[in-house]
């Protein structure tokens, strides 16, 4: 074992490695092998990859994208702030109307679309650690958890509805600015 | 029937390092031997004794920091922080020692020796391309040219800065 340790490293370890890394060397380490390939495509990857601290706090979590982007494959370059930053799990809303909403993952090319939440003009989102998503409106809060694909209300910390609607992310959470001469787009 | 309070660690080029238990408990391997009353002869291992001087120490400045915990002693503290840094410096220029020493983390069961290792690693390899990443872990490339063409097609955003 000892002789060859300087040519290769066990599939666990290499894990454990390719866990530590950002997204954007993760795209491109996939071409490595075949092998990092699969490693970085499987799923179980993947969802760790997702919740893992150190990746977290180094990317933000999610972007709002402000208008119908067609559900293509161009959603691994979104363009954010002028620079290109790619989400692990993006979520976007359209501004106008009611908000289809799509968890995206970028890393493995996938959206979600998320089933429509029945409450009027949602106009403020949130997203936490463990994924779910919440939806504020004048009459209350709901979560979409993704295990059961459904939307739940629960009682929200928010009180005010005149959110702004550019919101800033930060360590994997969504931060909105509540500004009373706001207005939001149904009212 | 554990009587002694030390181990003894034969390398795999036959260097035998005599430690504290209270040290090597650190290492999931070596604890369950020593639980297993498996730990009074020698335990041979098939690690170098380069790098398992380097586990060994690792260990002992881990377990005198931990003890050392409660205790406001400065000193010590930046001490003990010199170490790691210098331990980080010398792993990361030195990528037999770091390989060698991320599979005896692996071996013998050290989650925090090996997540330091990983992390190390990973900021090593981070901005280097797949070529690069090749070369560093003696990789064969397995893609067909016009595999990488249509993934460079796709991709290649994330080849670039």
């Amino acid at each position: 074992m000892e002789l060859k340790a300087a040519t290769f490293l066990l599939d666990d370890i290499l894990y454990d490695i390719l866990l530590k890394l950002p997204t954007k060397s993760l795209f491109r380490f996939r071409f490595v092998s075949r092998n990092w390939g699969n490693i970085i495509d499987s799923l179980s990857f993947c969802t760790k990859h997702v919740t893992t601290e150190a990746t977290a706090a180094e990317e933000p979590q999610i972007l709002r994208v402000p208008f119908p982007l067609g559900l293509s494959k161009a959603l691994h370059s979104l363009s954010y702030d002028g620079k290109v930053y790619i989400e692990k799990w993006c979520w976007f809303q359209h501004m106008h109307g009611v908000g289809d909403a799509f968890l995206c993952n970028p890393l493995r090319g996938e959206v979600l679309e998320l089933p429509r939440a029945r409450i009027p003009t949602p106009n403020m989102s949130n997203v936490d650690h463990s994924r779910q998503h919440v939806q504020d409106c004048p009459c209350g809060s709901k979560v979409y958890t993704l295990g059961t694909d459904s939307w739940r209300e629960i009682s929200s910390a928010v009180t005010h509805n005149h959110l702004g609607h550019d919101g800033v992310s930060a360590y994997g959470d969504m931060h909105w600015l509540a500004n009373s001469f706001w207005r939001s787009p149904g009212e | 029937m554990a009587t002694t309070s030390t181990v003894k660690l034969r390398s795999g080029d036959n260097e035998v390092f005599e430690v504290e238990k209270q040290v090597m408990i650190q290492s999931g391997t070596i604890r369950n031997m020593i639980e297993d009353d498996a730990a009074d002869g020698e335990i041979p291992l098939q690690i170098s004794s380069r790098n398992l001087a380097k586990v060994v120490e690792w260990c002992k400045c881990m377990q005198h920091r931990d003890r050392n915990n409660n205790n406001d002693n400065k000193e010590e503290e930046e001490e003990e922080e010199e170490w790691e840094k210098k331990f980080d410096e010398e792993v990361s220029e030195d990528k037999d020692l770091h390989f060698g020493l991320l599979l005896a983390a692996n071996y013998l069961e050290i989650p925090a020796l090996l997540h330091r290792l990983c992390q190390l690693a990973a900021d090593i390899v981070k901005g280097k391309t797949p070529e690069e990443i090749r070369r560093t872990f003696n990789i064969k490339k397995d893609f067909t040219p016009e595999e990488e063409e249509a993934v460079m097609d796709e991709h290649g955003w994330a080849f670039h800065d």
